[in-house]
């Protein structure tokens, strides 16, 4: 032990009679990186023996790596030295450190040769108490610290932790680490966190009340890190954007093992199990670089479900809100396994029983769901994947049970067997799907299909409209998907009121969107008056009626542009007859304009008139009808031609009429039951 | 010589300079609108009396027609010198006014606040409970995104790209303007505010 003593000042004797005690005044000792600065010794109580040598200094620093620590206003009243060697077996002294320092506590040391030891003991810190032993053999060193119910306010004043903020809780730590020069070996620590409420400052990540244990074993062999930790959360609630998890009655768990390389910047976990009960529990192995930014080199995992609403609750709301998922959420049970390779999902295989799906926006609804998906990067695999349900539900309309068989592989999906989806008493058809994916530009989707006599009466009474009756039928020869549209080919035809109306060109964008848009041409075809006006409380019209709704364009539900025409087709040669009630309802969608003659007049005396021709017309744009009839007069236009005896002619003089008011004078017809007339 | 120095001349001072000024009244005319009809919250529907018509229905039918299309022709006439009905501009505005409801009760928290360029900002993030910090992040996150994609659409449907910045701020003032009672908004100097 290479000892320098600088001394300054030597044997003071006392005035008193008798020598009773002696002092030094050593300016620094030093040794293999202990300092010692301002020591004094005093052998006191001479006339004893053995005499009492008594150490006080000003300052000790400590070897690497416990360099920041520092001990000040050292005052030993055991300390011995001699034979190579310096002990302090009982000594009072304040801790020093750049962030924090403490009361005097007591600690004790040895400096000799082969060994070096410091204690600190019972050490009040931070409304805890903390105890710190370290030693050094040869070049091999190890230190224990052990922290007992750390106030984690107080140690946030004392320490001044960057970049969070602690408002409670305590926290005790037992840690173990050994090493050899300024390097660690070893690393055995555990960490309980009682009631902790703090944040990181950017409120990103965020604990309330929250019990957690760590538990953290890591050896190290050349660059290489082993390493074996569990961690386990047993009540509270954690924030870590964007997910937020309250600890239930059982601990969310998470066990992991695995090597860590800080030079190569990789850390392999060789298993990993993490648990959290009532929503799920995911097993893997992952292999990740962490150089510009982290890298999933290679990952292998399972994630099991036994309540899928818990799962969705935990980890999938907060993924899906915000987004065009909102409010979805999931129940059954899964099982799922994927893996991931370069960053990269490669494949996933996912298995579901008793699902559900449900939309709070009541866009899409499926019970009794179960199958599998099978997906794979690699585009000739073969895996089949299927799903079935008991009922899926889009928006209003309601499909009935149905299994379909597909392939999902790479960028494309396309169905495997022919599928017919029940849709209210008839069947949606789907011969032929194929989706694919491009990676420069839109996806190519191919379709084809039928629909095939659907009720007609049922799909109005799930939209809520007035009941109608007839079927739909039509062939889908395909779908375009361009500018985020999706357009359907061919055409849809509705049979109904012994006519026919086409749909073609019918086109939608955003349809899961809070904001669906539509675009259709209907045509008309010679429809029933007597059978439609009955359906719709209108008043009794006989004859018939053709038309069209040309370039409809519908936003939300709601129209914003059509150019429409419904009347009496040319040619027609019925029977024309339109009742009192009926001349008043369409009076009342012109203007009112005819209403009063017709109450005033002795017309008001026949049930029913003669017409010779009847229509109206609208071009709906930015809100405002253009409206037209069956013919113009000098100041309007002919809504009904009366003809034979008694005439009844009924025309509208307002050329143009706001949407919402036509729309509300249509409601009003049909809730007013009854029309009196006096 | 001459001839052609005179027409040089004539040719210079006839060169025009049309300058396409910012529509500033319009732009927050608009804004007005926009911002009033986000904020306005569905009223309960009022129940239509069921009853025959008599004369003095017709009558009032009549006059209602009329006033209707007076009020049509109004409408038009004093249409906004900016054009905001588009069907992005349309789809954005739905999309904003249905986000609304979500927003409005963190706004009267504190947690949300108007900045000075109009945008919105989680104030203290730190003082959202928990459960709730994602959502108000995300609400606010998103109905940034569908202000700055407002203001461009806007600006391109008046066929000035442009505008964008100046539309901008034209909102700024008027979210400030709108913001109740009890919300908070950042004044110029960077300093945050409690509307009265």
């Amino acid at each position: 032990m290479r000892i320098f003593l600088a001394i300054i000042c030597f044997l003071i004797a006392s005035p008193a009679s008798a020598l009773d005690a002696v002092s030094a005044h050593i300016g620094t000792i030093e040794a293999k990186g202990w300092q010692l600065q301002g020591v004094h010794i005093a052998l006191t109580e001479l006339a004893k023996s053995p005499q009492r040598l008594v150490l006080t200094a000003d300052k000790l620093t400590l070897p690497k790596p416990f360099d920041d620590l520092s001990l000040a206003n050292i005052c030993c009243t055991d300390f011995s030295w001699g034979g190579n060697a310096m002990a302090c077996a009982k000594g009072r002294a304040e801790i020093r450190s750049q962030r924090w320092q403490s009361p005097a506590a007591d600690f004790s040391f040895q400096a000799a040769e082969d060994r070096s030891a410091f204690s600190l003991v019972n050490l009040d810190w931070a409304g805890g108490r903390l105890t710190v032993e370290g030693e050094e053999i040869g070049h091999r060193w190890r230190l224990k610290i052990r922290a007992r119910r750390v106030d984690v306010k107080q140690m946030q004043a004392l320490i001044k932790l960057p970049a969070a903020e602690l408002k409670d809780g305590r926290i005790s730590l037992w840690l173990n680490a050994s090493g050899t020069h300024d390097s660690i070996d070893a690393v055995d620590a555990a960490v309980d966190v009682k009631e902790f409420s703090g944040q990181s400052m950017d409120a990103r990540f965020a604990a309330e009340g929250l019990k957690l244990a760590v538990r953290l074993e890591a050896r190290r062999d050349g660059d290489v890190w082993q390493w074996l930790s569990h961690t386990e959360a047993r009540g509270g609630a954690i924030y870590a954007e964007p997910l937020y998890l309250a600890v239930g009655t059982e601990a969310i768990a998470l066990d992991a093992q695995g090597d860590w390389n800080g030079k190569t910047r990789r850390a392999g976990i060789r298993s990993a199990s993490y648990h959290h009960p009532g929503a799920a529990a995911l097993n893997g192995a992952a292999v990740i670089h962490y150089d510009d930014g982290v890298k999933i080199e290679k990952a292998d995992m399972t994630l099991t479900s036994e309540d899928l609403a818990g799962l969705s609750a935990a980890y999938l709301k907060p993924l899906f809100d915000g987004t065009a998922l909102e409010g979805v959420s999931l129940e059954g049970r899964m099982r799922a396994g994927f893996a991931v390779d370069q960053n990269v999902l490669t494949s996933l295989s996912a298995g579901f029983d008793d699902l559900d799906v449900n939309d709070e926006a009541g866009r899409l609804t499926l019970q009794g769901g179960a199958g599998i998906i099978n997906w794979s990067r690699n585009e000739f695999s073969n895996k089949k994947s299927e799903l079935v349900w008991q009922r899926l539900q889009v928006r209003a309309l309601p499909i009935g049970p149905a299994r379909l068989s597909f392939l999902a592989r790479s960028g494309t999906l396309s169905l495997l067997e022919k599928t017919k989806l029940p849709f209210l008493d008839g069947v949606i058809a789907v011969n032929e799907f194929k989706w694919q994916a491009r990676p420069q530009g839109e996806p190519e989707v191919y379709f084809e299909g039928n629909v095939d006599q659907v009720s007609l009466e049922q799909l109005s009474n799930v939209l809520d409209w007035t009941p109608l009756s007839g079927t739909i039928s039509g062939y889908i020869p395909g779908v375009d998907y361009r500018d985020k549209t999706l357009s359907l080919g061919g055409e849809l035809n509705i049979r109904a009121f012994d006519g026919e109306i086409k749909v073609t060109n019918l086109a939608s964008s955003g349809l899961f969107t809070a904001f669906p848009k539509f675009h259709a041409e209907l045509e008309i075809d010679n429809l029933d008056l007597e059978q439609l006006t009955r359906r719709f409380e209108f008043g009794g019209i006989t004859g018939r009626l053709s038309g069209y709704v040309q370039q409809l364009y519908m936003e939300n539900w709601q129209p914003v542009s059509f150019y429409a025409w419904l009347g009496t087709p040319d040619g027609d040669d019925s029977r024309h007859r339109i009742s009192q009630k009926a001349v008043r309802n369409i009076a009342r969608i012109g203007g009112g304009g005819a209403a009063d003659i017709l109450s005033r007049s002795f017309l008001r005396f026949f049930e029913t008139f003669m017409y010779d021709k009847i229509g109206i017309g609208c071009y709906l744009h930015e809100g405002v009808c253009q409206m037209m009839g069956v013919e113009a007069t000098q100041q309007g236009y002919y809504l009904i031609r009366g003809g034979g005896l008694p005439r009844i002619d009924v025309i509208g003089y307002n050329p143009q009429v706001d949407w919402a008011v036509l729309m509300e004078r249509l409601a009003r017809i049909s809730t007013t039951d009854e029309v009196r007339i006096e | 010589m001459r001839k052609i120095a005179v027409f040089g001349a004539l040719l210079l001072t006839a060169c025009v300079t049309i300058n396409i000024y910012f529509p500033a009244a319009a732009a927050e005319k608009a804004a007005d609108e926009i911002i009033k009809g986000i904020q306005k919250e569905d009223e309960p529907e009022e129940t239509e009396p069921q009853s025959s018509l008599s004369d003095w229905q017709v009558a009032v039918f009549r006059s209602l027609d009329s006033v209707i299309n007076v009020m049509v022709s109004q409408a038009r006439a004093e249409e906004a010198d900016l054009s905001i009905n588009t069907p992005e501009i349309r789809q954005i505005r739905a999309s904003m006014k249905s986000r609304f409801p979500s927003l409005k009760p963190y706004y009267s928290a504190g947690f949300v606040g108007i900045k000075t360029d109009g945008m919105l900002a989680v104030r203290n993030a730190g003082a959202v409970p928990l459960q709730e910090r994602n959502k108000v992040n995300k609400l606010v996150a998103a109905d940034n995104t569908d202000r700055q994609r407002l203001y461009q659409a806007i600006a391109n449907a008046n066929g000035h790209p442009e505008w964008v910045a100046q539309i901008k701020s034209t909102f700024a003032a008027r979210w400030i303007n709108y913001a109740k009672p009890g919300w908070w908004y950042q004044s110029s100097n960077g300093s945050w505010k409690q509307k009265q």
